[in-house]
């Protein structure tokens, strides 16, 4: 019976062994070789690899990915923060919060056709409205450029969601005294968002944009679906280019060595970024998190059970 | 045969020490307080005892049987804790419940509704038995979690209780504290009592066991613990206001701020301090050369008596005496006249001598 | 002030509407196609129901007709996979969750914080990096596009994020609470179901939607796992969609479909949430 805790987490542990362990493995190993679905698989040593970096479409969908997370993730915060400012200071949160996360609740594969649908050069309402302006057709999702400006905008319009959910849950815990006592003391608003509030948010921001910007470099939903990676590979992302690769062309041992590369590229960037970011903004949010617990400290004194 | 046995237990965490060799026991139906402050390693004993941590090093006993890695469901106890520990979603009444309904009881279900009635009574929380813990406050909170112990106290090996009344309001803590007595002598139950309020410790205990820095520095009766404190620390706890304590310099005078009055009595006496109770000193306003000069710092009524602290250079003196005829102000100097004779003697290693 | 006070008001109102507007016009957009005919869509936006178009169920008829069956198999796979990978994982979460928060372990060097790293790193590997190798795996063993193999699959996918919300649950209950139970007489398991449990709840319910949500909103396991037989709305959807005049008004009628569930899910979820942060977390 002492030994139960070993049990408890057995299962998972199996699992993942069995689904994230064992097939990286088997991906490691696999793009070492040359094996393509229906023949037999040759080792090849670092030959992938090597090709990869001279691969157009791979350095290609790299260079997008980075993109979408570097650009995307930065608008998608901002604009996150702004609308948890502003939806936290109306008192008929519930009704619009609901408004502002609807985006995010939709598979991706239905905002990827929706979108497709509504930015279609002949019969989008989007070209249909930029008419009535004056402007002629305009090829979202047949222009390169556009296309991967389109990505963006369906990009931000399924994630901002998220960013919000999170910001907002951060503005709702922050303690209130700080802020009264700035007003009484006679700060504008402005001051007291940049000095105060930012500051204090900014833990849960990082984390926020830890975490989306790890979702963001896995894009695929949405490109899949409205252009395909077109025109051309303009817009391919990483993961896209790995599909086409091992499943539709069947090259698995190329594929798999894409996929590898990728995951090298999000770990080490994970790593450094974390590292990096406790660096720099190492004292600014020292200084939120110390606020933020000398505050808590107070309010919890009061509720739940008693810490003596 | 002892009914609790603790010995030369030892706890520690990482490398803090909270309790070094220990050892004590206590009979039946014996009321123990362990007086101590906090952080002293009152909650840790109770947790050893209660079987929630084990001992690094040492044994426990209850009677004959030894208690190293029996769980808590097994050792028959009951437990207060400082943290209440409340079932959040329970209602209170089934919070007291919940000891009596545990699978291997031994009582009889028809005595719950008795049982439930009569702590909730004593500790005035009948009207809250309907309520659930997030609705009361935080003296009700405890009381509920005191009730909850207090229901099976006369069947288990051991009550213990880690501060129960600690945050009630003074009101209640005063009135609570004879009648949890009786009730706990009435069921004959035997009980672990931690406290930091030296004067709750003298007035419910049988024996009182004083914890320093996790070492018990005295076990006696209230009385004894009052009367002949063992060392200056166990000195140091009893009292409101403490002890003062003086140091005699070599030459047979005592240190008072910054004067040296000698004192014939102490060229024969070998001592190092000595303990001057603050009702072992009287306050005179006009001046007497004989007697220690001082400034009142201020005064505190309370009741009939009043605390005056007087500093005399750069030490503070607690006094206590009756209110009437007696009102000084801040700032007023005054002169004391200290009862020597009272006085307890501590020795180099502080600890007492005998009394003079 | 009050002057100030009015402008930004109006500012954040109308950042919101514009916001709003964005928001939904999508939303709008796909209702309504789903009760356009053909040439309502080919021959350019109509946006106003009875005014632009005259909405038809056409689509709807379809659903409910010809393509009945592709479409039920594809909403009960979807259903029951989310569904019943979400239990699971909640389950197998909770075992993981209640050792990581109670006990120590010490596998070699990896003690509890490592362990928990471990389990939700796997949320930063990319999931083509896995499913690769699976594809090939699963294609060896037989598991492809098959009904247990996706549920192996989903649950797996979702086994970082429930061990991550239900360990932190757990670890937020005061222990005191068990040791109370355990001193009034209670063994371990009555401990967990009376106590633990019930009080952690909460939480478990929060990983089990997000849980299913994430596993309904799944494209690529899908996509790289399964064939025909277990199909999901999402592939549905993209095997409507590959011909060369998709007929969209029927595809945003099970776009609509698809909708819902994961909508419920967010809506119950974040009313939970709304309740959690406003009690001060646990009582």
């Amino acid at each position: 019976m002492k030994n139960i805790k070993h049990f408890l987490i057995a299962p998972t542990l199996l699992f993942f062994i069995t689904f994230s362990l064992l097939p990286l493995l088997f991906a490691l190993g696999l793009s070492l070789t040359n094996f393509s679905l229906g023949g037999h698989a040759k080792w090849v040593g670092l030959r992938n690899y090597i090709w990869l970096f001279k691969d157009p479409i791979f350095t290609g969908s790299f260079k997008n990915t980075v993109l979408y997370t570097l650009i995307g993730v930065t608008f998608q915060y901002w604009l996150g923060l702004i609308l948890a400012v502003f939806v936290s200071s109306f008192k008929k949160r519930r009704l619009i919060k609901l408004m502002i996360l609807l985006p995010f609740m939709l598979p991706p594969l239905v905002i990827g056709f929706t979108w497709r649908t509504l930015l279609d050069s002949r019969f989008g309402p989007v070209n249909a409205l930029l008419k009535i302006f004056g402007i002629n057709a305009i090829n979202w999702i047949t222009n390169p450029k556009l296309a991967f400006f389109s990505i963006l905008v369906v990009d931000t319009w399924q994630w901002t969601p998220f960013m919000f959910l999170i910001l907002f849950a951060g503005l709702r815990m922050l303690p209130k005294e700080p802020f009264e006592a700035a007003h009484v003391d006679g700060a504008s608003a402005w001051h007291s968002f940049w000095d105060m509030t930012f500051p204090m948010l900014l833990p849960i921001s990082i984390g926020a944009i830890v975490l989306r910007s790890i979702e963001a470099f896995k894009i695929f939903d949405i490109v899949f679906f409205i252009t395909g990676g077109g025109p051309g590979n303009a817009t391919s992302s990483l993961t896209l280019n790995g599909y086409f690769t091992a499943l539709r062309s069947g090259n698995m041992g190329y594929g798999a060595a894409m996929s590898v590369l990728m995951l090298l590229t999000v770990a080490i960037t994970a790593v450094v970024l974390l590292m990096a970011l406790r660096g720099f903004l190492a004292k600014p949010k020292r200084q939120g998190e110390i606020a933020l617990t000398a505050y808590s400290t107070e309010s919890q004194a009061s509720e739940g059970t008693n810490l003596g | 045969m002892s009914r609790i046995q603790i010995d030369r237990v030892t706890k520690k965490y990482g490398k803090v020490i909270a309790i070094n060799n220990l050892s004590f026991s206590c009979e039946d139906s014996e009321l123990i307080i362990v007086l101590g402050k906090p952080g002293a390693g009152k909650s840790t004993l109770l947790r050893m005892l209660a079987g929630i941590e084990e001992p690094n090093e040492g044994q426990i006993y209850f009677g004959n049987n030894l208690m190293n890695g029996v769980a808590p469901e097994k050792r028959n106890v009951a437990m207060a804790f400082e943290t209440y520990a409340l079932y959040p979603h329970f209602l209170v009444k089934q919070n007291m419940l919940s000891p009596l309904m545990s699978p291997n009881n031994t009582i009889d279900k028809n005595l719950r509704e008795k049982r439930i009635h009569e702590v909730s009574q004593l500790l005035e929380i009948e009207p809250l038995l309907e309520r659930k813990p997030s609705q009361l406050s935080g003296g009700q909170r405890q009381r509920v979690s005191l009730a909850r112990a207090l229901v099976k106290a006369e069947d288990t090996n051991c009550v213990f209780l880690d501060e129960p009344i600690s945050h009630l309001d003074a009101r209640l803590r005063n009135s609570l504290r004879g009648e949890l007595k009786k009730y706990l002598k009435d069921k004959k139950a035997t009980v672990i009592y931690t406290t930091a309020d030296y004067a709750e410790a003298l007035g419910i205990a049988d024996r009182i066991l004083i914890i320093i820095d996790g070492t018990v520095r005295m076990f006696a009766s209230p009385d004894k613990v009052f009367d002949e404190p063992k060392d200056l620390g166990v000195a140091n706890m009893i009292g409101d206001p403490k002890i003062n304590i003086f140091e005699v310099n070599g030459k047979g005078t005592i240190q008072v701020g910054d004067l040296t009055p000698t004192l014939k009595y102490f060229e024969k006496v070998q001592a190092k301090y000595i303990g001057i109770r603050p009702l072992d000193i009287n306050i005179m306003s006009s001046k007497n050369l004989d007697l220690i000069p001082g400034t009142v710092y201020v005064t505190e009524p309370i009741g009939y008596d009043q605390i005056v602290r007087v500093m005399v250079g750069s030490k503070m003196i607690n006094i206590k005496m009756p209110l009437e005829n007696n009102t000084f102000a801040i700032n007023q100097p005054v002169w004391l006249d200290i009862n020597w004779k009272n006085g307890l003697i501590f020795d180099n290693d502080g600890m007492l001598k005998g009394l003079d | 002030m009050d002057k100030k006070n009015t402008l930004s008001k109006t500012l954040r109102t109308v950042g919101l509407i514009f916001w709003g507007i964005f928001a939904l016009f999508p939303v709008y957009w796909i209702i309504i196609t789903a009760f356009k005919q053909s040439k309502d869509i080919y021959q350019g936006p109509f946006l106003l129901p009875f005014v632009d178009f005259q909405p038809t169920i056409a689509a709807w008829t379809k659903l409910m007709g010809p393509s009945k069956d592709q479409f039920i198999n594809a909403l009960t796979n979807s259903i029951l996979f989310a569904s019943v990978s979400a239990l699971i994982a909640v389950l197998l979460g909770s075992f993981a969750g209640y050792g990581l928060a109670r006990y120590s372990y010490k596998y070699g060097n990896m003690k509890n914080n490592d362990l928990s790293f471990l389990i939700i790193s796997q949320r930063i590997m990319p999931p083509i990096v896995a499913v690769i190798a699976l594809f090939a795996i699963f294609s060896f063993i037989k598991l492809l596009d098959t009904k247990v193999g996706m549920i192996l699959v989903y649950t797996w996918f979702n086994l970082p994020l429930t061990v991550y919300i239900i360990t932190d649950f757990i670890s937020r209950i005061p222990r005191d609470i068990e040791y109370a139970a355990a001193i009034d007489g209670y063994g371990k398991i009555h401990q967990i179901f009376r106590i633990t449990l019930p009080l952690a709840m909460p939480g478990l319910t929060a990983a089990y939607l997000l849980a299913f949500f994430f596993s309904w909103n799944d494209f690529l396991l899908a996509l790289m796992l399964t064939f025909r037989k277990a199909s999901t709305l999402p592939i549905m959807i993209m095997n409507l969609s590959t011909t060369d005049n998709p007929q969209w008004w029927f595809i945003s009628a099970v776009g609509i479909i698809s909708i819902i569930p994961p909508m419920i899910a967010a809506i119950v979820l974040d009313h939970f949430i709304d309740r959690q942060l406003l009690s001060g977390g646990t009582r």
